[in-house]
């Protein structure tokens, strides 16, 4: 749509225009029409780069959890972070960061969930940890973190039939469940 | 992709049209920013019709600028490819056109600098200014060619000004945020810009030797 342009215009304190310059302007206000290539090339090039996008981030989703099992062949202690398997005598060990708290111990069905059971210990980092051994099964377990439950962010499942407890799983294989 | 859900909601109130392309396209009542924020949402139909909104003035804005209506495409291919590379990236506190434009006028600046560093390329040859035109009566293209041609005489930054105030028609303060120069500085050469166009005009300095 053209603005008819008067030469008495004077939009945002312009001046007067001639009327010159008043038929230029409004000639030159007439949009360029749209070939129907250009527009196809432009979408299919769009279409392209957003291929091309979702492709990456699979890729990276796909190197995340390649690096994410790397770290975790990496830790060669069973530990709380999902499913473990734990041969006979071993432990599991349980960790979480909390540089700021002053008192931080385990809690879960397999300590009646008593705060005061099994205190962790604090690391140099402010990683708090401690090993326990716990019979084979499915356990749900949380961190009492100076008085409040805190579940395990590293773990791969929680538990959302705890009452409306907040907690983690960790499944323990005993020897010859796998 | 939408919901099924979204989808009634938006067809409830958004008309599907036929654009002038034979494509369809989201018609009315939905501002660029919902357009955008669709698009962020995985749905390429908005995109479309962000481009199809705004191409005839980035075309237009392209052509009259460079002087070549198929830089004027390649530019403004350039600039929709970058816009939707940088739309997560864009504020809504910025109107989308201005931010379109910001990119617009930074492809077309880069393509002045390229042509002149590859040895310049004047378009004084009518049969290319005829591309360049619109279909129109012979008077009207006539006074166009015309008006094309003086405005090629105005300097780069005169005439980047003149056609964001009087040809995109957006405000100084916009203008002056998409260049990077001061407000004031943009009013001069705007007022710069129609005093030279007034006065080839006149003289019939912007027609064809």
């Amino acid at each position: 749509m053209i603005d008819h342009i008067t030469s008495n215009e004077s939009a945002d304190d312009d001046g007067p225009l001639t009327p010159e310059l008043a038929s230029a302007i409004e000639c030159l206000r007439v949009e360029e029409p749209v070939s129907a290539d250009w527009r196809r090339s432009l979408i299919e090039g769009v279409e392209a780069a957003r291929r091309q996008d979702r492709l990456q981030k699979r890729l990276i989703g796909v190197a995340g959890l390649a690096a994410a099992a790397a770290v975790c062949a990496m830790i060669a202690r069973p530990s709380s972070r999902g499913v473990v398997s734990v041969a006979d005598a071993s432990s599991v060990h349980f960790e979480i960061a909390a540089p700021a708290a002053r008192r931080v111990s385990l809690v879960g069905d397999f300590d009646g969930w008593n705060p005061a059971a099994l205190p962790m210990r604090r690391g140099a980092n402010g990683t708090w940890m401690i090993d326990v051994r716990i019979a084979p099964g499915r356990h749900a377990f949380a961190f009492s973190v100076d008085g409040r439950l805190t579940i395990d962010p590293t773990a791969a499942l929680s538990s959302d039939d705890n009452f409306g407890v907040p907690s983690s799983v960790v499944v323990v294989n005993g020897a010859g469940d796998e | 992709m939408f919901s099924s859900s979204t989808e009634a909601a938006l067809a409830a109130r958004v008309p599907v049209v036929t654009g002038a392309t034979g494509a369809k396209v989201f018609a009315v009542g939905m501002t660029d920013e919902e357009l955008v924020r669709l698009t962020l949402g995985g749905d390429a139909r908005a995109f479309t019709t962000l481009i199809d909104r705004h191409a005839p003035s980035c075309l237009r804005y392209g052509t009259r600028m460079l002087g070549d209506r198929a830089d004027a495409e390649d530019v403004a291919q350039e600039t929709f490819m970058r816009v939707h590379k940088s739309l997560s990236q864009y504020d809504e506190r910025t109107p989308f056109r201005t931010w379109l434009f910001s990119i617009l006028v930074n492809r077309c600046r880069t393509a002045l600098s390229q042509r002149i560093r590859r040895e310049r390329r004047v378009i004084a040859d009518d049969s290319e200014m005829m591309l360049a035109s619109v279909p129109s009566t012979a008077q009207a293209t006539e006074l166009r060619d015309d008006v094309e041609r003086a405005l090629r005489r105005l300097v780069a930054e005169q005439r980047e000004a003149f056609l964001l105030r009087h040809v995109e028609q957006l405000d100084y303060d916009e203008i002056a945020r998409l260049t990077g120069a001061r407000p004031s500085a943009v009013r001069m050469r705007v007022k710069r810009a129609c005093d030279r166009l007034q006065e080839l005009l006149r003289d019939g300095e912007g027609e064809a030797a």
